[in-house]
């Protein structure tokens, strides 16, 4: 295969691609190989019709095979020698006595023109606080679940605990459920009528409750006949190192509890953090990355997508998202092309400069996390994975993607804040986690994203 | 006497393993009209494929006994003709290259 450059710009090559007659010839051997393991010729045995009798029978049909095997090991050819994002685009091609011409357009890799991780600021939310606030928590959990339950008589009042009986009937007296027996803590925050309604209620009371027909579900209104069994205060004990004594467990002082608890803790933290940064930095990696890339791979990606929405018929539902503004989900979609290539170069980038592989061990690892996922045995998981090269590819993708977000943290700035606001942290935390995942307007099944994967399956394994 | 259409002479080639290998040593092999001399067949062949002939070999294919459930036959008689072309020359509708 001879290849010859006829024009560049930047990431976007065209070529001149010949195959002479040495190679056309094996092609045409392939070819007729596999007809003559799958036809027979009138005065042929099976197996034995001369290359040249088949080219005589089927004619300009075997020209066409000639092309199509041609096209095949053209691109087999060209994405061995270069790294490219899309499958390889064949503006023409002619076949002539000895010679196969093909013109390509090939949208390569582009150059990383600039990295600044350097630049780059994890802002995590300082780990003391954090255990602290487990610490406590924990214990109060521990409180509760010990609490001493005493007897009583008085009417229920906010935070007791109360048994009681209780029988659904309908409106014609039907009964639906009978004397079941419910336990529930009186609280003030609790929405239910039902909590509500046993305030100041006496041991041995019985009353009638409604259940408006919307909360039921059949839509019929339904009577719940309540009748209480016993009224317990709760007492919740105090945290001290008899109360430590009495649960029974490993430790005996509260002071050696707190201690577990913080270990515990400090584990959990340092492990959320290690998961935090890794998906802030997945997810601000494009940023940070400087690449030389032309608009024609851009225009190229979002053509292709619109197309491929209009093939799939979700097109106009997706414009609408972006008020049937074509220009602006255009832009969308360039926006995320950046991003989906800007990851991809970078990640192989880096992994290839590092030597960083996925080895069998932590594939095995992903895969048996994979199977706990939708709970399945590992035998079963690996037999999903090894069947299904999509599957595969995307757990080797996704552990490069760790290994060298890993190597990337080396790099960035970690910087601790004092957390003020507990749940913004975790809404934020899971913002990132949803970032990591680029949006891409492809399904599993484009070709391109295969493509790419394709690229770099086969380096890595 | 009128000439006989060249095309009517040679009916069609015969491609088989047997004639694919007389191919090599510049031998090929057609059916003819079942009337057509020696003379006539080189002539037709010179005419359709512009070659030259060297020698011409014909032989009477003979009726096989043929059969098809109860009904008994015989397959039809042909004419076969081999023909050699001089040194050099190629029929290059039926051999692409050797």
């Amino acid at each position: 295969m001879e290849k010859t450059l006829l024009y560049q710009d930047k990431n976007v090559k065209k070529y001149l691609v010949k195959f002479y007659k040495e190679e056309i010839e094996k092609m045409e051997n392939r070819i007729a190989q596999y007809i003559n393991n799958n036809y027979t010729f009138e005065g042929f045995r099976k197996g034995k019709v001369p290359r040249e009798i088949i080219k005589l029978r089927l004619g300009s049909e075997f020209q066409e095979m000639l092309l199509e095997e041609a096209e095949h090991e053209l691109e087999h050819k060209l994405s061995e020698e270069e790294k490219i994002l899309f499958p390889v685009i064949i503006e023409s091609s002619s076949i002539e006595d000895d010679v196969i011409e093909f013109e390509v357009i090939l949208h390569t890799y582009p150059k990383i023109s600039k990295t600044n991780f350097e630049d780059m600021v994890v802002k995590v939310p300082n780990s003391k606080d954090i255990v602290e606030e487990y610490i406590n928590q924990r214990l109060n959990e521990l409180l509760e679940s010990n609490v001493i339950l005493e007897p009583k008589n008085g009417p229920i009042e906010y935070g007791d605990f109360v048994r009681f009986l209780y029988s659904v009937v309908d409106s014609e007296d039907t009964i639906i459920e009978e004397e079941m027996e419910y336990e529930v803590v009186v609280r003030e925050e609790d929405p239910r009528p039902l909590t509500k309604a046993l305030i100041g209620k006496f041991n041995g009371e019985e009353f009638e409750l409604l259940i408006e027909a919307e909360e039921t579900e059949d839509g019929e209104e339904l009577i719940q006949k309540i009748k209480i069994v016993q009224i317990y205060s709760r007492k919740i004990p105090e945290l001290n190192d008899n109360f430590v004594k009495e649960l029974n467990i490993e430790v005996e002082t509260l002071s050696e509890l707190k201690e577990k608890i913080r270990k515990e803790g400090e584990e959990a933290v340092q492990e959320w953090e290690e998961q935090f940064i890794i998906n802030y930095i997945l997810s601000e990696l494009p940023n940070y990355v400087e690449i030389e890339i032309s608009p024609e791979t851009l225009n190229y990606y979002v053509e292709r997508t619109i197309n491929d929405l209009k093939r799939r018929g979700t097109y106009e539902n997706e414009l609408e998202k972006f008020n049937n503004d074509e220009e602006k989900f255009r832009e969308d979609i360039e926006k995320s092309a950046l991003k989906w290539i800007k990851e991809i170069i970078t990640i192989e980038h880096i992994a290839d400069e590092n030597n960083i592989i996925v080895t069998e061990e932590e594939l095995n690892q992903a895969i048996k996390n994979f199977g706990n996922m939708y709970g399945l045995p590992y035998g079963r998981a690996l037999e999903i994975v090894n069947s299904n090269p999509q599957i595969f590819e995307e757990l080797v993708w996704n552990e490069l993607r760790i290994k060298v977000a890993k190597f990337i943290k080396e790099k960035v700035k970690i910087e601790e804040f004092e957390s003020t606001n507990k749940e913004e942290e975790k809404e934020k935390a899971q913002e990132n986690e949803e970032n990591s995942d680029t949006t891409n307007y492809n399904d599993n099944s484009n070709i391109e994203e295969n493509q790419v994967q394709e690229n770099h399956e086969s380096k890595e394994i | 006497m009128k000439t006989k259409n060249p095309h009517d002479i040679v009916i069609k080639p015969i491609l088989t393993e047997k004639t694919y290998n007389l191919m090599q040593e510049g031998k090929y092999t057609f059916e003819v009209a079942r009337d057509a001399t020696k003379p006539e067949i080189k002539n037709a062949i010179e005419t359709i494929f512009k070659v030259k002939v060297e020698k011409v070999y014909v032989m009477n294919v003979k009726p096989k006994p043929k059969r098809l459930g109860r009904s008994e036959g015989y397959t039809r008689r042909w004419k076969k003709a081999i023909v050699k072309l001089a040194e050099g020359y190629v029929i290059k509708e039926l051999r692409a290259s050797f």
